[in-house]
């Protein structure tokens, strides 16, 4: 197996452990300059998307959102803040029962 | 040591992404602490924190002990991740870490987990607290198993260690859950809960159990909520099951349903009266509607008449207005294509009964999980199936939901196979019970989602994500698979189908339903190729294939269309390229240029430079695939007289056309968009 190859399978542990547990365990952080090219709905929405010169460019992993009509759904999950404890986020998916004790 | 500091930290689910509310598991640990060392025990779920928006690192202060659990193997990554969070913040503390999948394996932990707890949790997470006290430190990282005989030795569950989460807890979750038993003597070939090694069934008094659930309700108020029983296996031993079932119907909790896992081959009619009465529902594991098979999975009872019950179950049921899951395994070892279709025949009698079911249909792909009999005896069953698993260990890798799936059941049956037949005759299935579900009682809702759940799992974008994490894998695994994969392309094209509802013309419309974007993406982005979004196709991101209106905006401001002569710049891996084409049709032409080599040759397009006119001087339709500052006046002078160039320009990007027209140049925009920079300027 080459170096590029494993380095990409590190980096899809990477990926899995920074979804599971960047919102619990890290105090929230700046989304990453976002390299989309697609069509965003307003001029006042365009500042939050461009990416400072200081930061190298990534891949986006930070969804931005399409405009309304654009038939794309918004994947970024809401951002908790570190001192939200007062204002909780609305409430999760409802559970349904499960007959799998494992994966859950 | 006195009085020291212990915290317990559930990691949360991913894959559910949460709901439940109570880790019962730890307040039982934590009540055996307390009540055998002078410790303080805190208890964090970190489903809840999340909610709350707090920080985990800000809540590690002065702990001596930090226990965390690893119930399930997709919980691994984050343990130990979630440990090493915790060694920076305390270096001194103790780091234990307990659950199935540390039953199973617990030589995978290293530091900085310094200990780990193999089976029941309560005794031994007691006594290595008392060892803290007494400042000993166990030679040993696997502590010695010491199971609970009698789970009545502990104290009863203490919710106000979770009082901080009452605000929270129905913005977080809307079911709790709770232990009334542990362990299972059964032995089917694919459960983990062997891992736990003692197996003997083991449950509270059922006066007491049904005392913890009041008690639970008495908490948390649970007349908004559902109760599971998250037991392995409820009530196994027929007069404790009558005697509890007959308490909790006499004295039900408020629960909008209790829920619960058991036998079918244990209960009886009554059982269903009582449950009736007491607002509770039971799910089975099934398991397989083949008789032979189910012999294979060491599906052990009375199989004879295992799957007779099931049908008479069914019909109870519905007599009763009792609601009821069932699960099937497709693609468990030794699985071939007739036990498959002997079990989806068995199904549709049991499910698409002409009266309606009150029953759901859970149909879940075989993952090999740690500790179950199949891993213990993995070569066996390879022998004897042809089993292959492609990836092992599973729970080490991204991916997890897919890798723990990606098994070949048997030498005739490989994991496409059994997909395409799951497809095949299972699908129909989950889709029909959507239109048949009749139970209309107490919380329709909860099992109804349930049903919608098993519908969604076979929409098109479900089945795209896993084949394309099976080419991503194939390739990873130095086994690339050719994209021109027929399944591929049709579930692709019926995911893009969805996709498509943005406003352009019906011949780009057709262009992007045709054209195989999942040939121009990366593996990793297979999965992802239908969505209408950019994908990027360099690790640095600064080339990408833009999202799919991105190309129907350009081309129809461009006015694109048959026999047109189109230039595109920045072609990427030639995906504009591939449905120009297709707009154009074979009295057009479209060429290509692209500044990065790879890109280039993936794209089988022209590398070159695209500030370089004199290889597209004369066009008279332009499309760029990266943003300018402006277009510059050289791009304009080498247009043919009436040629057009659509281009992101300008900051914030604007996409404009320019038109050339004998009075000058005619500029439009339409719209804001965000698009790659220029390489050539950067």
């Amino acid at each position: 197996m080459s170096e590029e190859t494993k380095g990409r399978i590190l980096a899809r542990r990477a990926q899995l452990v920074a979804a599971a547990l960047t919102a619990a365990c890290e105090p929230a952080a700046k989304p990453a300059p976002c390299l989309e090219t697609i069509a965003i709905p307003a001029a006042s929405d365009a500042g939050e998307l461009e990416a400072s010169p200081d930061i190298a460019p990534v891949p986006c992993l930070e969804m931005t959102a399409p405009p309304p009509d654009a038939g794309a759904p918004d994947a970024s999950p809401p951002k908790p803040k570190p001192d939200a404890g007062a204002k909780p986020q609305p409430c999760l998916k409802p559970v349904s029962p499960n007959v799998c004790l494992y994966m859950r | 040591m006195d009085r020291p500091r212990v915290l317990l930290i559930w990691p949360g689910a991913l894959y559910g992404g949460g709901g439940n509310f109570g880790v019962p598991q730890l307040l039982s640990i934590a009540g055996a602490i307390r009540a055998s060392t002078s410790a303080t025990v805190d208890v964090i779920d970190l489903d809840i924190e999340r909610v709350m928006g707090r920080s985990l690192r800000d809540q590690l202060d002065a702990y001596d002990l930090v226990g965390i659990s690893c119930y399930s193997s997709y919980d691994y990554l984050k343990v130990v991740e979630i440990a090493r969070i915790v060694r920076e913040k305390l270096p001194k503390a103790w780091i234990v870490t307990g659950g199935y999948h540390a039953s199973a394996r617990p030589s995978d932990f290293e530091d900085p987990i310094d200990f780990v707890c193999v089976g029941d949790g309560e005794r031994p997470m007691a006594r290595l607290v008392s060892m803290l006290e007494s400042g000993k430190r166990p030679l040993l990282r696997e502590l010695p198993q010491e199971p609970t005989p009698h789970p009545d030795e502990h104290p009863p569950y203490d919710w106000e260690l979770l009082a901080k989460y009452k605000p929270f807890a129905r913005r977080a979750a809307s079911q709790a859950e709770i232990y009334l038993s542990r362990g299972c003597p059964y032995d089917c070939a694919f459960c983990m809960e062997r891992a736990k090694r003692d197996t003997s069934w083991r449950a509270l008094d059922p006066e007491r159990a049904i005392e913890e659930m009041h008690r639970l309700d008495r908490f948390l108020d649970l007349s908004s909520w559902t109760l599971f029983i998250a037991d392995a296996l409820f009530g196994m031993k027929d007069k404790w099951r009558k005697q509890f079932l007959e308490g909790l119907a006499r004295k039900p909790v408020r629960a909008r349903k209790v829920w619960l896992l058991i036998r079918l081959d244990l209960i009886d009619r009554e059982d269903l009266r009582l449950m009736a009465k007491a607002n509770m529902a039971p799910g089975f594991g099934l398991e397989s509607g083949d008789p032979a098979h189910l012999r294979r999975i060491r599906k052990a009872g009375k199989l004879d008449s295992y799957l007779d019950k099931m049908l008479e179950v069914a019909q109870w049921a519905r007599e009763e207005n009792v609601p009821f899951g069932a699960n099937i395994i497709v693609g468990h070892p030794g699985e071939t294509e007739q036990s498959m279709r002997t079990s989806a025949a068995y199904m549709r009698k049991l499910f698409l009964d002409p009266r309606g079911t009150n029953g759901f249909l859970s149909v879940d792909p075989f993952r090999l999980y740690p500790g179950s009999p199949i891993e213990q005896e993995r070569e066996t069953w390879e022998r004897d199936t042809g089993m292959k698993v492609h990836r092992w260990p599973w729970w080490m890798d991204g991916d997890q939901e897919f890798l723990s799936e990606w098994v070949d059941a048997s030498r005739e049956l490989d994991y496409r196979k059994t997909n395409q037949l799951r497809r095949e005759l299972f699908d129909p299935i989950v889709k029909e019970v959507q239109g048949r579900f009749a139970y209309q009682g107490v919380a329709r809702d909860y099992f109804m989602r349930a049903v919608d759940e098993q519908v969604e799992l076979v929409a098109p974008r479900r089945m795209l994500h896993q084949l394309g994490m099976w080419h991503l894998w194939k390739e990873l695994t130095d086994d690339p698979a050719p994209r021109t994969d027929p399944e591929l392309a049709e579930i692709a094209r019926m995911r893009r189908e969805e996709i498509l509802t943005f406003p352009c013309s019906e011949r780009v419309r057709a262009a992007l339903l045709e054209v195989p974007r999942e040939s121009f993406v990366r593996a990793e982005d297979v999965a992802d190729s239908a969505e209408d979004r950019a994908l990027a196709l360099t690790d640095d991101g600064k080339s990408t294939i833009s999202a799919l209106h991105a190309y129907a905006m350009a081309f129809d401001a461009l006015e694109l269309s048959e026999g047109d002569d189109l230039v595109e710049l920045g072609s990427g891996s030639g995906y504009g390229v591939a449905v120009a084409r297709a707009v154009v049709g074979p009295n057009g032409s479209v060429r290509g240029f692209e500044i990065v080599p790879e890109l280039a040759k993936w794209a089988n397009v022209t590398c070159a430079d695209a500030h370089d006119v004199s290889l597209w001087r004369g066009a008279k339709k332009v499309s760029v695939g990266f943003a300018l500052e402006a277009v510059p006046d050289a791009w304009i002078e080498a247009l043919a007289p009436g040629g057009k160039i659509v281009a992101p320009v300008g900051s914030p990007q604007t996409l404009t056309l320019f038109e050339k027209t004998e009075a000058g140049v005619r500029t439009s925009t339409l719209g804001e968009v965000r698009y790659v920079r220029d390489r050539a300027s950067a």
